[in-house]
């Protein structure tokens, strides 16, 4: 027994080896660079506090105002039969899997005010919105509603039953959604740096800007590192704080407690949903239709533009070459995600309670963000070891770790939840124990399996943080083209902007919901 | 003298009818045991009375004035499921206390040694057996000191011994409390333990 | 890779061929003498620029049909993004040459070992001020003035005289009338701000300690910070037909020339707009050649090129600046409404190279509080 343990770890240790050291190495870079004497002028710089405090601003307004409109359709989607349920869960839910730089273009011609605070979080809000209703909405649709009967037959009115019984109880959900929120507006960058203001760059902004435009690479990585610590921190406190808000409650079934809305209020909770979802549907939709709008009225013309550039003096590339790209990166990206993360989660599984550490490794990403992991693997090449550049796999690799964390998520749980009475009764129908793993669990393994592909695919594809670090100049995607264009002056370069997010938008929706066909329903998970 | 009359009520459950031309009378401090199956919408009636559902047709009157249209938090109609429902991110002391108007600790003292549970104000409801968790719901209620008190099957969940034995007591919690009741229960020696009254379903659609 | 490239440059020759022939005269020498090597006949030059890099096509054919050689020319955002590419691939250069590095960045890139020395044979034929600017390693292509532009129309209508001086501009009298692009963002801006560097930062003429004072003054007579020149020239610049209301703007000497050439309809008689010289900050644009590039040769003949007559010849009216060789020809739009500064503003290289992120730090402080 003991030494076909030792056999299976050593076997396993060989590629758990390589997943940690290629999610760590970019990392250990970042810190390599960025802990030392060098840090004191960018740390003590008041410049670099007003970076944290701007970037900490935006991330708690689009927190704020994510779960303050995310709670009442939550209610409603959760608590009470709203007719076309399913359909308002998936529009709203679409923004989080949108490409951002499609995202900030997309508001960047919407809103009649560019270049503010106000419209990153708008635009926050918009991605971040479908989330927060998810994790707060499976909490509230659990909820035994007699709670609140007891409340009201105890005289409290509905606002102070809210307020003193649902919201106490809802409060990890709360908390886990403002956590999350909070994370991914603090480290958001594709948004910022397209629809923000020059002047007010966030930390994320600000790190690209040093290393990309200002030469100031030690900067970016005492930056880089900076984030890390407070991102840290905040994961940290907010489990001590879900510990505390924590509350043992017995759930019920969430179909049950759902009932047809009758009081006025629940019948404005419903109308809200459809108005939100409209909302969220618009920036979408109003993208289209400025891709169309051209300077004669309506056409294609940007879509031929796109296909076939005019000749100018610089060199033009076609932006649907990028698109091609794209795909060909993101397939490469989905290739070495899905390798690697098959590998982690089996490391993870097999080591049990001794794989939470390399649980947290394969995280990562998802911590220090993507543009630490883009500047890792820069700094790599430029101060460490190992030059990469100009190596094809290097963008793709970049994405791959960008996407580790979510493939990992997807398959983590449908492993874990596998009946092990089921490889039992397989075993004792005289299967071997490699053919009674694949008859117990082999369909929703694979099943799993693609379902992480398609999501790996659908990030890699939209990625930019790490990419905008990684890419060569004569080999961009088409989210770094959306945003080359996006600095040129002139309509013609906005407009072939619009028709490349147009189709990176397309075909990210497609790559989403074919995943979300092929989900096994079960385990949870993302 | 009668305190509470619902008069041809008809409920509906997903189109269909459930029950129909309902009545059904309580007195003054009378306790009625209201018999039926599982199944039979003895609950749905219940909670038409507390008003956290609305009946389709017929009234529901308070000492004479009806009281459909008076949401549930004003009815003063307490209201105890099968289910403790204890909130779950409060002490017992503080679930006791919930419907008071400004805590009193002396009765949410008083109201647990009334149920038996002296001593438990800083329990955690999650600690509680089934039967002391149903003794502090029934507390909790007493506590808003509501105008008629609704019970749906409180000792549905409890083993025998112990639903025995928690029948004498709120029996005899209730005639001291001097509050009407309704209590709802499928078991006919329960109902004829609790109850001045005992009346079935069928009967009061009859 | 290899076969495309091939691909590329017989296509792009068999297009010039086609084409009808090149009627310029004059000819570069060593692009004459060039064009007889077989190795440079196929190859194509990547030359990484700026977003605001303009040529004129014809000139780019004529060079391609005269010497075999192909040139790509690759935008790489703004200057301080593109030098910034450049340093981060030293060794694996994403392209043959660099074009548009200013002397804001010049030592950065230099120090990095972004370039591989070269001086063009043609050297000599250079501006004397510019000649040594190089030093054997860039070659100096062109260069502008970033001066306050005025708009005389607006002073003329509300009676009030121009200031002449950036001394003046601390005038209450011109509260309220100045725009200015932010440094951290803006080109022009870092200009404008390492000009009144220059000019205060030993005290000055008396007027201000510093120029620390000088922006404290200028902050508290109402400057107006945007973040790019189109917003302040576009937007806020009561000339740039945006309907802004201030008069005064960070802008080019070359702006008002530009005014006339993309006037719509019938072109004015004269600009509305003038530039004032004590403000103007010189800015000189280099080419050099990318080390680690493997086709060294061919690039250094595109050095040579851009500095011939025809493309020196094309660059003011293509880009707005002027030309660094001496001999060459000015449009009479810039003769005519162009004055260039008898002592323009400037710093050494290597004192921006050191100070210039100090500097800005410093400014965001007093000016954006």
């Amino acid at each position: 027994m003991t030494s076909t343990t030792t056999r299976h770890t050593l076997w396993a240790a060989l590629p758990l080896a390589l997943v940690a050291v290629l999610v760590l190495l970019p990392v250990a870079m970042v810190v390599a660079v960025g802990w030392g004497p060098d840090a004191l002028p960018v740390l003590t710089a008041p410049s670099t506090w007003r970076v944290i405090g701007y970037t900490t601003f935006q991330a708690a307004l689009s927190t704020i105002g994510s779960l303050a409109l995310a709670m009442p359709a939550a209610y409603a989607l959760y608590r009470l039969r709203v007719p076309g349920r399913r359909m308002w869960l998936a529009i709203l839910t679409i923004p989080f899997i949108l490409p951002t730089v499609v995202v900030g273009l997309a508001f960047r011609e919407l809103l009649p005010f560019p270049g503010t605070t106000a419209a990153i979080v708008v635009a926050h809000i918009f991605f971040n919105v479908g989330l927060s209703i998810r994790v707060i909405g499976s909490l509230w649709g659990h909820l035994d509603p007699r709670l609140e009967q007891v409340g009201a037959s105890l005289g409290l009115n509905p606002f102070t039953t809210f307020r003193r019984i649902t919201l106490p109880l809802l409060a990890p959900a709360i908390s886990a959604a403002a956590i999350l929120v909070l994370l991914f507006t603090f480290t958001s960058f594709g948004v910022v740096l397209v629809l923000g203001d020059p002047a007010l760059p966030t930390i994320e902004v600000d790190i690209y800007t040093r290393a990309m435009q200002r030469l100031d690479l030690t900067g970016a990585a005492v930056l880089a590192l900076v984030q890390f610590v407070i991102v840290a921190a905040a994961i940290v406190v907010s489990s001590i704080m879900s510990d505390r808000l924590a509350v043992r409650q017995r759930l019920g079934d969430d179909e049950m407690t759902r009932r047809l809305p009758q009081s006025p209020i629940e019948r404005v909770a419903t109308g809200y949903v459809v108005v939100l979802a409209v909302a969220v549907a618009v920036p979408m939709l109003s993208l289209v239709v400025r891709s169309l709008r051209v300077s004669d009225g309506w056409g294609f013309a940007w879509y031929a533009e796109a296909v076939s550039p005019t000749e100018g003096t610089t060199r033009s590339v076609s932006a649907l070459s990028t698109l091609t790209r794209s795909l060909e990166y993101a397939g490469l990206a989905t290739v070495i995600a899905v390798f690697l993360g098959v590998i982690a989660t089996a490391g993870i599984l097999a080591a049990r309670r001794r794989g939470r550490w390399l649980d947290g490794a394969v995280m990562l990403p998802l911590g220090v963000s993507a543009v630490t992991v883009g500047l890792g693997l820069l700094l790599l090449s430029v101060r460490g070891p190992i030059d990469l550049r100009g190596w094809t796999v290097l963008v793709p690799l970049g994405q791959a770790l960008v996407a580790l964390p979510i493939v990992v998520r997807v398959l983590l749980p449908v492993l874990r939840s596998t009946d092990p009475r089921m490889r039992q009764v397989a075993a004792t129908l005289g299967a071997g124990p490699l053919r009674a793993w694949w008859a117990a669990e082999g369909p929703i393994a694979a099943r799993a399996t693609a379902v992480g592909a398609a999501f790996a695919a659908a990030v890699s594809l939209g990625e930019f943080g790490a990419t905008a670090f990684l890419v060569r100049l004569e080999t961009p995607t088409a989210p770094v083209q959306i945003v080359r264009l996006l600095g040129r002056p002139g309509e013609a370069n906005i407009g072939v902007a619009t028709a490349l997010a147009v189709l990176l938008l397309l075909l990210t929706v497609i790559i989403v919901s074919v995943a979300e066909r092929i989900r096994p329903r079960r385990g949870g998970g993302w | 003298m009668t305190v509470l009359e619902v008069s041809d009520l008809r409920i509906d459950y997903e189109g269909q009818v459930l029950l129909d031309h309902v009545n059904l009378t309580v007195g003054a401090g009378e306790v009625v045991a209201l018999l039926g199956p599982s199944g039979s919408g003895k609950s749905t009636l219940l909670r038409c009375i507390a008003g956290v559902q609305r009946p389709e047709s017929g009234d529901i009157r308070w000492e004479g004035a009806s009281v459909l249209d008076i949401p549930a938090y004003r009815r003063g109609f307490g209201l105890v499921f099968q289910d403790p429902l204890l909130f779950p991110h409060r002490d017992v002391g503080a679930n006791v206390a919930f419907g008071m108007k400004a805590r009193d600790d002396n009765r949410v003292a008083h109201l647990l040694t009334l149920v038996g549970l002296s001593g438990f104000q800083r329990r955690d409801p999650s600690t509680l057996s089934g039967g002391e968790a149903q003794r502090v719901a029934l507390a909790r209620a007493l506590a808003a000191e509501p105008r008629l008190l609704l019970l749906d099957e409180p000792f549905g969940a409890l083993d025998t011994d112990l639903r025995e034995r928690l029948v004498r007591e709120v029996r005899s919690l209730l005639t001291s409390a001097g509050v009407p009741a309704i209590h709802v229960t499928h078991d006919r020696s329960e109902a004829d333990a609790i109850s001045d009254r005992v009346v079935t379903l069928a009967e009061l659609t009859g | 890779m290899r076969i495309f490239t091939l691909g590329v440059a017989a296509a792009a020759l068999a297009l010039t061929a086609c084409s009808s022939p090149n009627t310029t005269g004059a000819q570069s020498s060593a692009a004459a003498d060039s064009s007889s090597s077989a190795a440079l006949q196929n190859a194509t030059v990547r030359v990484l620029t700026h977003d605001s890099f303009a040529l004129s096509q014809s000139v780019i054919d004529d060079f391609t049909a005269e010497t075999g050689i192909a040139v790509e020319f690759i935008p790489a955002g703004d200057a301080g993004e593109m030098v910034n590419r450049a340093v981060l691939s030293v060794g694996a250069p994403e392209a043959d040459v660099l074009y548009g590095v200013d002397t804001t960045l010049l030592t950065r890139a230099v120090e990095a070992g972004v370039f591989a020395p070269y001086t063009s044979p043609d050297a000599g034929a250079l501006r004397p001020e510019l000649a040594n600017l190089g030093v054997g390693v860039v070659t100096p292509i062109d260069d502008g003035d970033v001066c306050i532009n005025v708009d005389d129309v607006w002073f003329a209508d509300n009676g009030i005289v121009p200031p002449a001086t950036l001394d003046e501009l601390l005038d209450p009298a011109y509260r309220g009338l100045l725009v200015v692009e932010n440094p951290a963002t803006s080109s022009p801006g870092l200009a404008f701000l390492l000009g009144t560097i220059a000019r205060y930062r030993e005290g000055g003429d008396g007027v201000t300690e510093s120029w620390i004072d000088y922006w404290a003054g200028l902050r508290d007579n109402d400057v107006l910070i945007v973040n790019g020149w189109s917003e302040a020239y576009y937007t806020e610049f009561t000339g740039g037909g945006g309907g802004g209301d201030r008069p005064l703007v960070v802008s080019y000497s070359t702006s008002p020339p530009a005014e006339i050439i993309y006037a719509e309809g019938t072109p004015p008689d004269r600009p509305s707009t003038s530039t004032m010289l004590d403000s103007c900050y010189r800015q000189v644009e280099f080419a050099g050649v990318l080390a680690g590039s493997d086709q060294p040769e061919a690039a250094q003949r595109v050095i040579d090129w851009l500095i011939s007559p025809q493309v020196q010849a094309d660059v003011p009216l293509s880009m707005f600046v002027f030309p660094a060789r001496a001999d060459t020809p000015l449009p009479d739009v810039f003769a005519e409404f162009v004055t260039r500064p008898q002592v323009p503003l400037e710093l050494p290289a290597d004192v921006i190279a050191a100070q210039r992120d100090r500097w800005i730090e410093e400014w965001t402080q007093i000016v954006l509080r």
